[in-house]
């Protein structure tokens, strides 16, 4: 008999496009000629909630106290289970999104396990990746405790292939049989090995973009890794090679998903799009030409992360060709206003750097979304005060759309294997581990004693100082509600507070 | 504030006279067909009327067929305003601006055939008068307000959300 796969994504993030490690699961299903059906938590909460209940279990989540989990997440939950059980399923793929999943990861996988204790559970994703406390990582913890048969650690592609395929002993695929934890060895030429994902039997209803454009936004990935090494983020630590796919191949894609779900519209979901310069001006070209052979592709568009570079590096050709492409909008990391701050974070542009890019964008009409958060370590009232005055600077681009808004992250949350987090010792930074009493998820507080403005207090004032300009000179923030009823809870004692 | 502008010659270029909040700033040299007015706005709160005055435009400056059609008429047009190189957008120049003559109106008008004054009115600061009216115009024509998770703002977006952070700012100063 064949394996039946349900693929389980528990992604209670953001609901702005249906979820990639879903499409990522249904493509390793389709690629091994297993039947599977898919769930997205996110999707079946929205289903049945109102706003205010799902915010209310956001909150939940990021606070890591799911003990009084509203009832309709339960409910939902166990419909998922019951759906899973009538269809004879032999194989549940888990995928989490984040560690901040992990507290309704448990609750899924523990009813899970008591209605249907043989069926053979793997999970993979970040959440499973990230450290559970002084005894590894999230997935051995489930492991452990008997909710899960195997976890992935790396990118699935190769070894989930194996996998449903029958294969259980595979570097990365990590089981009771296993003495200590093995991770995927990255892959070095991704076009031989990436697996097309596959949205044919995803639920689309529930997720709005962004932008609010008529059709779904599809989440699409050209390369893995990043050509940077921004000071807060651990990608270089995840995949230290940066790896990317040819233009042609994302083309074809492309081609794939709007011929299985009428997808036009992408959101690029690497850490940035224009890593490989090369790769990139090759994407671009090959969809100038698709657009010329499929004339329902005309309304292609795409977004992604892009990285800002200097006039001479994105000339106004590049730009052109771009928008020509289809080229919508782009989520650019200016994390600050200031230079000397962006310095330090490893950014390696400019404020003259972003001019040009906004002259550029709003000459080919092309929208950005600007990445944003207070409270770097280093931080001064002045570099603060820069970042205000930046915001004031860039009004004028709202009216056009040039800007079209502000994701702000929050306050930020140091993170393990990030190079801040390495040179927190030479930049005089103190970290403590908390774990929270009932996850037992590890917590970092922090404090730079060459900054010691910088309180808890005082980062928490900047945020709302910061979301109080945004939205006072017109800049939409997404999910700012949401942020804010999430602050009303907050403990100074408990908080991660990086949305 | 910058309008581009488009004169058509007869028998010479129009005479408009630039007015801001009834006081002269310039009389426009035009000389060109295409021409650019730059207008100096400051940042205070206030309510602000530009006016362009047509004057001077006599017989000589239209150009009539044997069947008296008009063959060629001196004019202007407003063909586009920038705010610091920043478009503004069609809806907001429309609703904004008039063109008076004689004993008519024409609200919406950028063409100035007759002696007469085009006007806009506006506030400043501009930039943020022109985002509010942008709001109000998209929450009308735009379903982005029926999703509560839209990225956009909606018209009371803005009070809302400045008044819970300024209570949460409050609370946080007290409490941690």
């Amino acid at each position: 008999m064949n394996d039946f796969v349900s693929c389980v994504a528990i992604d209670i993030i953001n609901y702005d496009k249906p979820p990639a490690s879903l499409a990522f699961l249904a493509g390793v299903c389709e690629a091994t000629l297993l039947d599977y059906q898919c769930f997205s938590l996110n999707s079946e909460f929205l289903d049945i909630m109102s706003m205010a209940e799902y915010n209310l279990v956001y909150t939940k989540l990021k606070q890591s106290a799911m003990e009084d989990i509203p009832k309709p997440a339960i409910d939902s939950i166990d419909r998922i289970i019951n759906q899973i059980k009538q269809c004879n399923t032999t194989i549940v793929a888990v995928s989490i999104f984040s560690y901040l999943q992990y507290p309704l990861a448990e609750v899924f996988l523990k009813k899970l396990k008591a209605l249907l204790p043989n069926v053979t559970v793997i999970a993979g994703g970040p959440g499973i990746q990230a450290n559970h406390s002084s005894n590894g990582t999230i997935g051995k913890n489930l492991l452990d405790h008997d909710l899960i048969d195997y976890y992935c650690l790396g990118e699935g592609d190769e070894a989930l292939v194996l996998f449903f395929q029958g294969n259980r002993n595979i570097l990365g695929i990590n089981g009771k049989q296993n003495k200590y934890e093995t991770w995927v060895p990255q892959i070095d030429n991704l076009d031989s090995k990436y697996v097309i994902p596959s949205y044919k039997k995803i639920p689309l209803k529930n997720y709005q973009n962004l932008e609010n454009k008529k059709s779904t936004v599809f989440s699409l990935s050209t390369s893995r890794g990043c050509v940077r090494d921004c000071a807060f983020c651990d990608v270089g630590k995840s995949w230290p090679k940066f790896r990317f796919r040819k233009g042609s191949g994302v083309a074809q894609e492309i081609l794939q998903h709007h011929t299985d779900v009428g997808a036009t519209n992408f959101t690029i979901v690497d850490s940035l799009i224009n890593g490989s310069l090369k790769s990139f001006r090759e994407f671009n070209q090959e969809m100038i030409k698709l657009k010329k052979e499929y004339p329902s592709l005309n309304d292609f568009s795409y977004n992604g992360m892009f990285i800002v570079r200097d006039r001479h590096t994105h000339n106004e050709e590049f730009f052109r060709l771009m928008k020509e492409a289809g080229c919508e909008s782009l989520a650019i990391g200016v994390e600050t206003g200031s230079d000397r701050l962006r310095f330090e974070m490893n950014k390696k542009f400019t404020n003259q750097d972003l001019d040009w890019h906004l002259e550029m964008s709003q000459r080919y009409g092309i929208r950005n979304n600007f990445l944003m958060f207070v409270g770097y370590p280093t931080e001064t009232a002045d570099d603060f005060a820069q970042t205000l005055s930046m915001l004031e600077r860039y009004q004028k681009y709202l009216i056009d759309d040039t800007i079209i808004g502000i994701n702000h992250a929050g306050v930020f949350s140091i993170l393990p294997d990030t190079p801040v987090f390495d040179n927190k010792d030479n930049i005089g930074i103190t970290v403590n581990e908390q774990f929270h009493t009932d996850s037992n998820i590890s917590k970092l507080h922090w404090f730079n004693h060459n900054n010691p403005d910088l309180t808890v207090k005082e980062r928490i004032l900047r945020d709302l100082k910061f979301r109080k300009k945004a939205i006072e000179l017109r800049y939409p923030v997404p999910y700012v509600e949401r942020y804010l009823e999430y602050l009303k809870h907050i403990d100074k004692d408990l908080f991660v507070l990086s949305d | 504030m910058t309008l581009s502008c488009q004169a058509q010659d007869c028998n010479g270029f129009p005479k408009v006279t630039v007015l801001l909040d009834n006081n002269i700033l310039f009389e426009a040299d035009i000389s060109e067909s295409k021409f650019d007015l730059s207008i100096p706005l400051d940042h205070n709160t206030s309510t602000r009327c530009l006016q362009l005055v047509r004057h001077d435009k006599t017989d000589r400056n239209i150009l009539l067929d044997s069947n008296g059609h008009i063959i060629k008429d001196q004019s202007v047009e407003i063909l586009q305003i920038k705010i610091d190189q920043v478009l503004v957008p069609q809806f907001f120049i429309s609703s904004h601006c008039q063109f008076e003559f004689g004993d008519q109106c024409h609200p919406g008008s950028c063409f100035i055939g007759p002696n007469g004054v085009w006007s806009l009115r506006f506030q400043t600061p501009i930039v943020q008068y022109i985002l509010d009216q942008k709001i109000l115009h998209e929450s009308q024509y735009n379903q982005d307000y029926q999703f509560p998770w839209s990225y956009k703002l909606g018209p009371d977006s803005v009070k809302n959300i400045s008044s819970k952070i300024d209570s949460l700012i409050e609370k946080i100063s007290i409490s941690l």
